[in-house]
């Protein structure tokens, strides 16, 4: 907002004083021709994306016996990657929602981004609860709708079937946010396609504009629904990850029946999120030479947050440790030593020097503004929190109660590849995201900018206004 | 260029008008459809289509394209029950009484006609109606799509009427200049059969009938011969026994009557009586009868004789006999022989010394400790034996001695080209044989050797009898037409001697006139005999009568003990065993079998190596690393699997694997033929060898096992943490006969102060009176009683169509058995405790599986039972994982249709026999669907219904003798037993108000439906004492 | 129907706020503001009320979580009761996530649908664009000129226009 400022205030936009100057960074991709280097990257992760989609077919084709999940460990790859993905979702969602509770303006930059983030992730996430199930083109039963075969509803004591209400209220709630969020860019697209007399793709751009115009009445009402959104999405994203969390915490497996796993799971999720939303944007803001709009601040106040929910979550694993010991429980305690010294300890240490030890590094300013390092950091924070969902699974799984059925588990390439394949997934959708929609958000930045020049198209025109008689 | 233009004839060149008229009607039509169709008049058919032209040619079309239709269509037989048999109801089995191969009486259960599972016989008092896993997949046989199907002249087809001319003829010559016949036989248990030999045998003058077991007790018999005058192997009565002493005798598992000892000697093992019977083992390999021993002592081989020898002098001292000179002393931990002597002679006549070698002199021993106790007459009864091993060593060597030089040899139901140790020498010999006849049902080494393989039925498919013992009878019936152009052999027999008999009429004539009592007619006593399957006829008393003077010759006896304990040391010793499931290999050809997990060491389809656990960690071994075994001249490759409690310095290797003849399943089994280590060492089998060397190979070779860890401690014993996380009192309970007797609860103390811990928010669904107007199924499962046999795994797999999922897919922890029998180690690992615990889907009252699953696959019963609805489930595995038990078993793949299964899966779709042994009131499940134990739901279903009808009443509930499911049925121990809760008088019901009753991991409140009961020991203090001290010494270590 | 606004365009948000008041002192009430971004208070100059999506809302999310529940709870309590691991007929608890997502899920999508509603906006409706540039960078003050008395008053208004920073006074007129 262009109202009176003090000086000191943190600045959020540089090298910014006219407003139509966002509109021409933000929408340059948009406008211009596809470049060779997207056109190469797409392709490569739509490739990816092909292979997983190959290894989901195989898998539907032959059985889950072409994963290597056994009696005792049936669950491994498949519900890492889904929790692991959900996870990635809830930066944007908080970013979005929370952030705009806080009023935390630096969030307009990088909201939308995140949240395209968000919708992105949750596909990927919510493939696997389909796939992994032995027979996937039932899915349908997932649903609770009326059928003839008298009790056979959904079990609403099922913390998958909580699941699925959760994610798909969590994805068509975020979309639409996001959605509402793009329709006054989405206008201000059409109509400088139209100055530009680019009509078709203005029309198509206008279909999805819903003939914004930016009236005062228009903006008042659009701000009130965007803080009830935020209202609504702050708890359903803190929702969510509880639930996912219970498909664990309800359970009597040792190591997976824990109270602390709902706010354990949320942190972890906000944790992984922002460190998805660091790698992401340290790229974006690169390629798209957006660093005015998301500058160093930004990115040092994500590392920020990026550190405490670190901390938050080596916390957690502290406290669980200390409660099994606590417990006294012989099963508790022997599932927790075995995470860290068993067959898979190696996985439990990966994951504690990733998510504990390597954010701490951003306590140092230096770090915090340096992007390679940060970049670095990022990628080692995702490696960590699939790992967390890795050892959660599989270290509770393959030791439980009867020694006579402990097992091992070793997965095969079919499980990686559609791993991977996830990732193809989610990057394709991304790449395709930043040419076509606005991947910054414009007219919150616009609030943004302070002390506005008078840019010269908008010079005094040298005729007396024509006045009507 | 101009285009060419072709011409198909002169005609057409030169454009003749005649051409040109004839190529407007190329394709004439003489039937004017259109015309006539379209109602108009046409002059050139002169008349006026109406309604009924085109009703006409509308039939003729309709009849037309039917007919094709039906000329197209494939021709199969399908035979509705218009005019229904009466003895026959689809829907409803039939159960007919027959007799297993072994000798086992069983009850065949039919359906629409066709044999698919078996039940011991309640009927006959031998067995009391209990049968071994053995027993259990022999209905399989009969569906075996590798079995002969006609008989064969080396490997080609024959019809039998060339068959039998050539034999005839041949026959004739060697009857005419009187040449050399031998007939071997496996034990033939069937008087009939022997007296169709007798038949067959005439008019030879050089003819033998040699019997021949590949795993021989003929040391037994020789022994008795020697000292009694009596070539027999008698009845043992464990029931009686107060004290038993093992000597590396397997008897509640491979030994000679199997199911049979298991159920006698568990009659002495019942607590609650205040007095249970004294077991001491001594043995190389861990055995179920080692394991269900109150102390059990590894020894070697070559220590046998000596301990026997001071086990006889130190009773002789007490009882002031005459002890064997030139003995040196040896003994146990803590001085077992010495206790066992003193319980012996406390228990004279109330005792028991077995001894499985095949050893004469050891067995002299035997007999002699035996006698001095007085045990014959009241445990072992000579007077009445048991014919379940006839063979004869001395015979078959002398046999294969003179091989060359026989006219004609028939081999019926044996097959010594692979079970012995002549194997090489009679595939030498058996070419220079003018004729040679193999009569089998499959195809074997032998019979591969053989000139003529006389295809032979199933014994489904043919009439004999069985004698087990000299008192019990039974009548082996056919349930199922022949379904191949086979024929039994006794008919063969019969024929090749030129009588026109059939064996049904002689079997008839000769229980007539042997075992008919003459009151009543004939037939009425042949048709009850042949409906109970059984008959007992009253023995001799047991006592040894008096003219019968024993004579011990145990001087020389002790010599030759002696010579051999003083091989001890040098080198390794080598056990050869039979396995519980495969045995001597003639059933190798059988995937339920193969997939049995061994009760100890809990592998499939594979034989192996047992490693002492000490000697392992020394020698650097563990499972899969394959070692040569060489031992005088002969060597062996084969995988080392670390066995708990074998005898330092001895290893074990099974036989009955590596065959080269017999099936697919066999083609996809591993594992080496060990029968070329067996020798012949004073005319008998010697089946343990001394002065083997081991050596690793350095290459390793995948094991399937189905278990992994073996006890209830932490595996790496607490390295991690110094703490074991000791699992046991969750799991196990134990206690011994003493603690018993002063505190019923004694081992299940902490129960009912853990019980006050669990409260719950909501009220029972079982506890008001709604719902208990209604059956509550339970099952209570006895520790103290399971031998780990596995009779009820095999029971459950055939009942409920469990697939065989091979070896593959269990080394990646697939497997799919409903019913497990879990076998942990506890105390030192070179002598461990062992206990069995069978465990089965619990059906917990809060099952944490039914609470998951989204899609409702799997609710609760109001009977108590855990309902899985597999058409329902979609397969999240979901409630796989949250079962603390691990009993849900997933559909990883199509079992029933996947190609990697097409050999080993019975009920595979492109078996055309196999998948006739399933259960039709089972389903077959798909890929994706979570299974598991239903408690047998059908059978619980079936009873419902017949009560229901007997008592005419829709409230009338079955009890205890009106079901029982397929485990608790086959349990040859008794140890499972299943009912209905809501009846005080059930025997269940008893179950559960017994003082040892608990629950597997009963902290966790899922309150399962299966009560275990506290496993008691009769073990004394000191002796408890022992044990522990022994596992701390060896504790300390790793 | 035939409709002419007078257009008073800026640059700078502030000079709108400052217009506006003036035109208020004039008694001049203008028919609507158009900004690329929202400019906050300005609802009081425009007599904009405060809008009642938000009570719309609340009840959405009383109707989602009741709809929620009561499934749940008529199939398991009445249609057909089952025995699910033990636990009651209606096990309350287990209900929560379900009934709270339910909640959620009508609340949003509600509230979002009633906002196109009462702002008439859906897919491919044609903007009344003032300028074609208002979503980009300029701010345009529109009067209606019918509610204008006369050429003076019109004189006036774009002088107070002019005189706070317009670049531009024009006329619109919508067919």
């Amino acid at each position: 907002m262009s109202h009176v400022e003090s000086p000191i205030r943190q600045k959020w936009v540089t090298n910014t004083d006219t407003y139509t100057k966002v509109t021409e960074d933000i929408c340059r991709p948009i406008e211009a021709k596809p470049n060779l280097a997207w056109l190469a990257a797409t392709a490569f992760s739509a490739l990816v994306l092909a292979f997983g989609a190959a290894m989901v077919g195989w898998t539907i084709w032959e059985g889950i016996g072409t994963w290597g999940l056994n009696k005792t460990v049936g669950w491994a790859f498949d519900i890492t990657n889904f929790v692991f993905w959900v996870g990635i979702g809830h930066a944007g969602t908080l970013i979005s929602a929370v952030l705009l509770l806080f009023r935390q303006p630096w969030r307009n930059s990088i909201n939308r981004a995140s949240e395209a983030m968000t919708i992105f992730a949750v596909v990927c996430a919510g493939m696997f609860p389909i796939i992994h199930m032995g027979r996937p083109w039932l899915g349908l039963w997932f649903l609770p709708f009326p059928n003839t075969r008298g009790s056979l509803w959904v079990n609403f004591n099922s913390p998958l079937l909580w699941d699925v209400f959760a994610i798909s209220t969590y994805f068509s709630v975020s979309a639409a946010f996001w959605f509402l969020g793009m329709v006054p860019d989405f206008a201000t697209i059409r109509d400088r396609l139209k100055m530009k007399g680019r009509n078709i793709a203005s029309w198509i751009y206008g279909l999805i504009a819903f003939g914004w115009n930016g009236s005062a009445r228009a903006w008042s009402r659009y701000e009130i629904i965007s803080l009830i959104l935020a209202g609504l999405c702050t708890p359903l994203v803190l929702s969510v990850h509880t639930i996912v969390s219970m498909d664990f915490a309800t359970s009597v497996i040792p190591g997976w029946h824990t109270t602390i796993f709902p706010p354990y799971f949320v942190a972890g999720a906000i944790f992984s999120g922002f460190g998805m939303v660091q790698t992401l944007m340290i790229v974006t803001r690169k390629v798209y030479r957006i660093e005015d709009y998301i500058t160093l601040d930004h990115m040092e106040s994500i590392a920020k947050i990026v550190t405490a929910t670190g901390s938050i979550v080596g916390l957690a694993y502290m406290t669980e440790f200390f409660i099994a010991w606590y417990s006294a429980s012989l099963w508790e305690r022997y599932i927790f030593a075995n995470r860290m010294f068993g067959p898979f300890g190696w996985s439990y240490w990966i994951m504690f020097s990733c998510n504990v030890i390597c954010p701490q590094l951003f306590w140092f300013r230096k770090i915090r503004r340096n992007m390679v390092a940060t970049f670095i950091i990022s990628i080692f924070v995702n490696i960590g929190m699939w790992f967390e969902r890795f050892v959660i699974i599989i270290t509770s799984l393959h030791r439980d109660f009867l020694p006579s059925s402990w097992t091992s588990y070793i997965p095969t390439f079919v499980e990686i590849g559609i791993l991977i394949g996830s990732f193809g997934l989610f990057f394709t959708l991304f790449f395709l995201f930043a040419k076509y929609l606005p991947v910054v958000n414009m007219f919150e930045v616009k609030t943004l900018v302070r002390h506005p020049q008078q840019p010269e198209h908008l010079k005094e025109s040298a005729e007396e206004p024509v006045i009507a008689s | 260029m101009k285009k060419p233009k072709y011409w198909r004839g002169i005609e057409e060149l030169n454009q003749t008008p005649e051409f040109l008229e004839s190529a407007k009607h190329e394709f004439p039509t003489d039937v004017p459809f259109e015309d006539t169709l379209s109602n108009t008049t046409d002059e050139k058919l002169g008349f006026k289509a109406n309604r009924r032209d085109f009703l006409k040619i509308m039939g003729f079309g309709m009849t037309a394209a039917t007919l094709s239709a039906c000329a197209e269509a494939p021709l199969k037989k399908v035979i509705p029950y218009v005019n229904k048999p009466d003895d026959i109801i689809p829907g409803v089995a039939n159960w007919y009484a027959s007799t297993t191969p072994e000798g086992t009486p069983v009850l065949v259960k039919t359906r629409e006609g066709r044999p698919i599972k078996f039940e011991g016989n309640p009927d006959s008092p031998l067995t009391e109606g209990v049968m071994d896993a053995v027993g259990h997949s022999q209905v399989l046989g009969v569906y075996d799509i590798d079995r002969l199907q006609y008989p064969l002249k080396g490997a080609n087809p024959v019809s039998w009427t060339k068959l039998d001319n050539t034999v005839k003829t041949k026959l004739q010559e060697i009857k005419a200049n009187g040449g050399k016949v031998r007939v071997v036989t496996g034990s033939v248990l069937s008087p009939t059969t022997k007296a169709a030999v007798g038949v067959f045998a005439e008019g030879f003058e050089d003819f033998k009938h040699i019997s021949f077991d590949a795993v021989s007790s003929y040391a037994t018999a020789k022994s008795h011969e020697m000292n009694f005058g009596r070539a027999a192997i008698p009845s043992y009565y464990f029931e009686k026994a107060d004290v038993i002493v093992g000597f590396s005798c397997d008897f509640l598992g491979s030994w000679i009557g199997g199911a049979e000892y298991s159920a006698k000697y568990i009659k002495n093992r019942d607590p609650k009586k205040g007095h249970m019977s004294r077991h001491f083992q001594f043995e190389s390999n861990l055995t179920v009868t080692g394991g269900m021993a109150d102390l059990r002592f590894p020894i070697k081989p070559s220590e046998e004789g000596i301990a026997l020898l001071n086990l006889y002098n130190k009773v002789a001292k007490k009882m002031g006999g005459q002890v064997i000179p030139g003995v040196k002393e040896f003994n146990v931990a803590m001085n077992g022989l010495d206790k066992v002597a003193a319980e012996l002679v406390a228990a004279q006549g109330k005792s028991l010394v077995v001894c499985g070698s095949n050893d004469v002199n050891t067995q002299q021993v035997v007999n002699a400790i035996n006698y001095m106790l007085g045990n014959y007459g009241e445990t072992i009864d000579l007077n009445n034996p048991s014919y379940f091993r006839q063979g004869n060593d001395e015979e078959m060597a002398a046999l294969v001695a003179e091989l060359d030089t026989v006219d004609a040899v028939f081999f019926y139901d044996c097959n010594p080209a692979y079970s012995s140790p002549f194997a090489e020498e009679i595939s030498k010999k058996l070419a220079k044989v003018p004729l040679s006849v193999a009569m089998t049902y499959k195809t074997n080494e032998t019979s591969e050797l053989c000139q003529y393989t006389a295809a032979s039925s199933h014994f489904l498919e043919s009439w004999s009898d069985a004698q087990q013992t000299a008192t019990h009878y039974s009548i082996v019936q056919p349930t199922i037409n022949p379904i191949f152009d086979t024929r039994q052999p006794q008919d063969s027999f019969l024929k090749w001697a030129g009588s026109d008999q059939a064996y049904y009429d002689m079997m008839r004539a000769w229980w007539k006139e042997t075992l008919f009592d003459g009151n009543g007619s004939f037939d009425a006593f042949w048709d009850e005999t042949v409906r109970s399957g059984v008959k007992t006829v009253p023995g001799v008393p047991s006592a040894l009568s008096s003219d019968v003077a024993p004579s011990f010759n145990l001087v020389s006896a002790g010599r030759a003990l002696m010579a051999e304990s003083d091989k001890a040391g040098e080198g390794t010793e080598v056990v050869l065993y039979t396995k519980l499931s495969i045995g001597d290999g003639t059933n190798a050809n059988n995937p339920w079998l193969q997939e049995m997990p061994d009760p100890i060491t809990r592998t499939v389809w594979d034989n192996y190596i047992t490693v002492p656990y000490s000697d392992a960690e020394e020698m650097g071994i563990s499972n899969e690393d394959v070692l040569e075994v060489s031992v005088d001249g002969k060597s062996i490759k084969l995988p080392a699997v670390v066995q708990p409690g074998q005898a330092r310095g001895t290893i074990g290797i099974a036989l009955g694997y590596g065959r080269t003849s017999g099936g697919r399943v066999i083609k996809n089994t591993g594992g080496k033929n060990a029968y070329p280590l067996v020798s012949l060492s004073n005319g008998t089998m010697d089946y343990t060898l001394t002065g083997a060397s081991i050596t690793k190979t350095g290459d390793t070779y995948p094991l399937a096992l189905t278990q992994t860890f073996n006890t209830l401690y932490d595996p790496v014993r607490g390295a991690s943490s110094g703490n074991d996380y000791d699992r046991t009192e969750h799991i196990i309970k134990e206690t011994t006969l003493g603690a018993y007797i002063k505190d019923p609860y004694a081992g299940n103390e902490h129960r009912e102060a853990m019980k006050q811990h669990l409260v719950t928010l909501w009220d029972s669904h079982f506890e008001d009176k709604e719902t208990n107007k209604y059956i509550r199924w339970a099952m209570a499962v006895d520790m103290n009683k399971c031998t780990g046999c596995g009779a009820c795994v095999v029971s459950c797999s055939v009942e409920n169509n469990v697939p065989v999922v091979g070896k593959e897919e269990v080394r990646t922890r697939r497997e799919m058995h409903w019913m497990r029998i879990d076998r942990y180690y506890s105390g030192e690992m070179d002598n461990p405790d062992v206990a069995f615990q069978p465990m089965m889907c619990q059906h917990c009252d809060n099952a944490p599986c039914e609470t998951v699953c989204p899609v409702l696959a799997t609710i609760h019963s109001y009977e108590g039972l855990n309902q899985m609805t597999y058409n329902r489930c979609v397969g999240t595995r979901y409630c796989a994982n949250n079962c603390p038990y691990k009993v849900r078993r997933f559909n990883w793949f199509n079992y029933y249709n996947g190609e990697q299964f097409t050999d080993i899966n019975p009920g595979h779709v492109t078996n055309p026999l196999g998948h006739f042994v399933l259960n039709p009131d089972v389903t077959v499940r798909f890929r994706g669907v979570m299974e598991k134990c239903s408690w047998c739901v059908q059978r619980l279903q079936e009873a419902k219904l017949r009560v229901k009808i007997r008592e005419n009443s829709s409230l009338a509930k079955p009890t205890d003798d009106d079901l029982k499911t397929a485990c608790s049925q086959s349990c040859p121990a008794d140890a499972i037993v299943f009912g209905d809760l809501n009846d005080p008088n059930s025997k269940i019901s008893k179950y559960y108000r017994d003082e040892r009753g608990y629950h597997v991991l009963e902290e966790l409140k899922v309150l399962p439906s299966v009560m275990y009961l506290t496993r008691v020991k009769n073990r004394t203090e000191e002796e408890v004492k022992f044990k522990e001290e022994a596992d701390m010494r060896q504790r300390t270590y790793a | 129907m035939k409709k002419t606004f007078l257009l008073g365009k800026f640059w700078n948000p502030d000079d709108v706020m400052t217009a506006l008041g003036k035109l208020r002192d004039q008694g001049v009430q203008a028919y609507d503001v158009y900004s690329p971004f929202p400019i906050h208070n300005i609802e009081p100059l425009l007599d904009i009320k405060r809008t009642r999506l938000s009570v719309a809302c609340f009840i959405y999310g009383c109707i989602g979580a009741l709809t929620g529940f009561t499934l749940m709870s008529l199939l398991y309590g009445a249609v057909w009761p089952m025995n699910i691991g033990g636990k009651p007929a209606i096990p309350v608890p287990s209900f929560a996530p379900v009934t709270f997502e339910m909640t959620i899920l009508f609340a949003a999508h509600g509230v979002i649908i009633t906002f196109f509603i009462v702002q008439q906006y859906f897919p491919g409706k044609k903007a009344e664009l003032m300028d074609i540039r208002q979503t980009d960078d300029v701010f345009v003050i529109a009067i209606d000129q019918d509610r204008i008395s006369g050429v003076d008053q019109t004189q006036s208004i774009s002088n107070v226009f002019t005189a706070n920073g317009a670049f531009e006074v024009t006329e619109k007129t919508f067919e």
